[in-house]
């Protein structure tokens, strides 16, 4: 079965290379399998996703206006070797639903990542592989972001439509107070972090520390088409009860210029604060280029509890692109979400009151700025 | 790939540190260790006592763990007993939250008709009725210390009792509020409010008048318990919190009193009431009333309010209804009274991030106690018919408040519930005491598991 989702995402990356000789005569230069380290003095990234949604659930409908997304971030080159990152989200100061927030319930600043990171290369650089070294030793230490979020949404292009399944099932959270190590050589990558794994809402509040370590292994990469394999195991408690947090899957992911695939599969013991619900989740994303600047897009994520019941989310979107330029990025999509519950997943078992569906305008815009 | 899985989750277990297997006792002390968050940082000692005074009883645990029971009955990821009388719609009726037999006392209208009624509205929310009744079911089973068939009964007594009257209102029937002479209980408590009421009881005792002037009986109004809990005791503010409380009186009184009437004679914190809330801050406040005389000088609370119940994974929006804690509290406590001039000094006040209800402190308002009907089951069979007539009073006032407050979606909330309830009234009850006798034995058995335990240690134990 595995050797069967390996083939078809093989097949469909040659598919896909095909159309790219079309787009770009020149293939780009065989690069490294995994992004080198930035020099840039100063870099910058402006992230916005806002939305006018419309739901529709079984009584009245819903309407409002939302900022589902508003990042900037900050990095400054300490030398060659090391930076400094900072990255601030916008969220509600309230829970969703509650009224005890900041000055009613603003939308206020928080700290999403705070690091400092530094980068060291081993051994004799590569033949045929630019700048990149035959080995390459990262860390960061701070708010770092979770190596799990930041490779799967490495490759996930439909952010704006939701956040990956880890992140809006499991509550995985985006970053931690911890410690990152990271190795690089060739296709190979490892991560491993060791942080508080209370995320950004608390402090830690127990004596153990929560492990997260994610192999990668980009078996292509020529020109824009990469495909990705990640395998992930996180090992860790949660508040003070030490509700356990303990996560095993994989993932993967295909890029090319014009369509994007990917998936996730993760076994989780301990969901939410909930140290005895056990369950599975599986996720998949999918986004073409139909015409220069216009794509479609899908996504869907279920997450089964052993008990029974099941969550599940199921999207898809159509995309206009009026600008890009590099990183840079704004686009306009309309999309639908369609949300169900049953069994132990519905919050109130009997009654369906977990069940909506969203239509959603949405802007999205990524602006980076780099000073070199 | 399989090896490189194998090799991770090896690598995980030399350097990870994994959570405690997962048990009934761990999600007890996540729950009130979330729950009493805020407070544990603020004033750690406030939150020792109310744990101390939650281990006191099954009764008091009930009290000091309704967030708990809401996070039974609606977080994804357990099993839960499913509804068979629920719907979308009857899950963002208009609810009390935290119906308890406790949280039932007396009030003086504005036209001095005494009555009886829901008094705690820290908890209101939109959320399934069916919570709601079941946690008055249980309250009832918990304080009558009943046996099995007891139980039972008196769970069918309150769903009775509730589907009768959303039968009535739904039959274009006048809600009538509970007043005196429907119940002995009642009777007694409309009494004693309003003969101390009069004598204006809790103002005297506050701040007796001393030479003619009234002054702050600061100290113990009630001895420490042997337990270590402060029961009733009467503090200075501080310049700061005198200051904001003040401030949140000049915001409150606009339309209720004039400037001088409102004019702060005295303000003392309290520290002493309740279970769940006994962490928060409470200040009294001598009023000038009508006249310079001390007679007609008038007693508030400030209370310190939070969000109330917030069932999460049903599409709502982003905002709130209500702009504060405190004045979703006093505009749920209008919607779910029979009446909404039960205390004309209702009224809400922000100042800066604290939300304050601020309510008459006079003797009128007082609550029923859990030991008034544990003598009721423990007397003879003509006290557990009072208590049962009692048990389906009170599930028709639950229903009343339902019935007729608007839903989140805007309509009556008999509305969504009738047709759930019409010609199934027996299948109900059987619901009803089911769950009910359920989650009674759930809280009594977590109130036995962590008797004899440091809970504070429990629940503040970060490194």
């Amino acid at each position: 079965m595995k050797r069967g989702v390996v083939l078809a995402l093989v097949l469909a990356s040659r598919v896909a290379s095909a159309e790219e000789l079309v787009v770009a005569a020149d293939p780009a230069p065989a690069a490294p399998a995994f992004a080198p380290w930035q020099t840039a003095r100063l870099a910058l990234e402006l992230e916005l996703y806002s939305q006018a949604r419309w739901t529709r659930r079984a009584g009245d409908d819903l309407s409002d206006l939302r900022l589902d997304r508003g990042e900037l971030g900050g990095r400054v080159a300490l030398g060659p070797c090391a930076a400094a990152e900072l990255r601030l989200e916008a969220i509600r100061s309230a829970v969703e639903g509650g009224s005890l927030g900041i000055d009613g319930d603003s939308t206020v600043v928080r700290v999403k990542t705070a690091q400092i990171t530094g980068s060291f290369a081993l051994g004799e650089r590569a033949p045929g592989h630019g700048a990149a070294p035959s080995l390459r030793l990262d860390g960061a230490i701070g708010f770092v972001p979770d190596p799990w979020i930041a490779t799967l949404e490495d490759g996930y292009p439909v952010k704006p439509l939701s956040r990956t399944g880890s992140e809006r099932l499991l509550a995985w959270p985006t970053s931690d107070l911890s410690a990152l190590a990271r190795a690089s050589a060739g296709p190979l990558r490892l991560s491993i972090s060791v942080g508080n794994g209370e995320g950004l809402r608390f402090p830690e509040r127990n004596a153990g520390k929560t492990t997260t370590a994610v192999l990668e292994l980009v078996p292509l990469h020529r020109g824009a088409q990469r495909l990705t394999l990640a395998l992930v195991g996180r090992d860790g408690s949660l508040g003070v009860a030490s509700v356990r947090d303990r996560r095993v899957g994989g993932s993967a992911t295909l890029v090319t210029p014009w369509l994007r695939v990917g998936g996730e599969a993760i076994r989780a013991w301990g969901i939410g604060d909930r140290g005895a619900a056990q369950g599975t989740l599986l996720g998949g994303w999918a986004e073409g280029r139909v015409i220069e600047h216009a794509f479609v897009a899908a996504r869907a994520a279920t997450l089964g509890f052993d008990g029974g019941g099941r969550a599940s989310t199921l999207g898809a979107a159509i995309a206009v692109e009026p600008w890009h330029a590099g990183r840079g990025r704004l686009r306009l999509w309309l999309a639908v979400d369609r949300l169900t519950t049953s069994g132990a997943a519905m919050p109130l078992p009997g009654a369906d009151a977990g069940d909506a569906t969203l239509v959603m305008l949405i802007a999205s815009a990524t602006a980076p700025f780099t000073l070199e | 790939m399989r090896s490189a899985a194998v090799g991770l989750v090896g690598l995980l277990g030399v350097v990870g540190c994994a959570g405690q297997p997962a048990s009934r006792e761990q999600a007890v002390v996540d729950a009130i260790a979330n729950d009493n968050y805020v407070w544990t940082e603020r004033e750690p000692a406030l939150v020792a006592m109310k744990l101390r005074k939650m281990q006191r009883g099954p009764y008091e645990w009930m009290r000091g763990t309704a967030s708990l029971y809401w996070r039974d009955l609606t977080e994804p990821g357990s099993p839960r007993a499913a509804t068979a009388f629920g719907d979308p719609r009857s899950s963002r009726v208009l609810v009390v939250g935290d119906p308890h037999p406790e949280n039932v006392g007396t009030f003086r209208a504005a036209d001095g008709t005494m009555f009886v009624d829901w008094n705690d509205f820290d908890a209101t929310g939109y959320g399934p009725y069916t919570g709601d009744l079941r946690r008055l079911a249980a309250g009832l089973v918990i304080a009558a210390h009943a046996d099995a068939a007891l139980g039972d009964e008196l769970a069918r007594a309150v769903a009775t009792g509730y589907a009768t009257q959303i039968a009535a209102l739904a039959g274009d029937s006048s809600p009538a509020a509970l007043v005196e002479g429907v119940h002995s209980l009642l009777d007694s408590e409309l009494r004693k409010a309003r003969t101390r009421g009069d004598a204006h009881r809790n103002l005297d005792e506050f701040a007796p008048v001393v030479d003619g002037k009234r002054v702050v009986a600061f100290g113990d109004l009630e001895p420490t318990a042997p337990d270590g809990v402060i029961e009733d005791r009467i503090e200075p503010a501080g310049a700061e919190a005198a200051a904001f409380v003040d401030r949140a009186i000049a915001s409150w009184r606009v339309g209720r009193l004039d400037a001088a009437a409102a004019t702060v004679k005295l303000r003392a914190r309290r520290i002493g009431s309740g279970v769940s809330s006994y962490a928060v801050r409470r200040y009294d406040a001598v009023l000038e009333g009508a006249s310079p005389a001390v007679e007609d000088d008038l007693l508030v609370e400030l209370k310190e309010t939070r969000d109330g119940v917030i069932v999460p994974g049903i599409a709502q929006r982003e905002a709130s209804e209500w702009d504060t804690p405190a004045i979703r509290s006093v505009d749920t406590q209008r919607r779910l009274q029979a009446r909404d001039d039960g205390d004309v000094l209702l009224g809400a006040a922000q100042i800066g991030g604290l939300s304050f209800k601020v309510r008459d402190r006079e003797a009128y308002q007082r609550g029923l106690s859990h030991e008034d009907l544990a003598a009721l089951a423990a007397g003879d069979a003509t006290h557990r018919e009072e208590l049962r007539a009692l048990a389906a009073l009170l599930g028709g006032a639950l229903a009343r408040a339902h019935g007729e407050a608007l839903t989140a979606d805007g309509v009556r909330g008999v509305t969504v519930i009738a047709p759930l309830l019409a010609s199934r009234e027996v299948a109900f009850a059987d619901e009803v005491a089911t769950v009910s006798v359920e989650a009674a034995a759930q809280i009594t058995a977590d109130h036995a598991r962590f008797v004899d335990r440091d809970l504070f240690a429990l629940i503040a134990g970060a490194p």
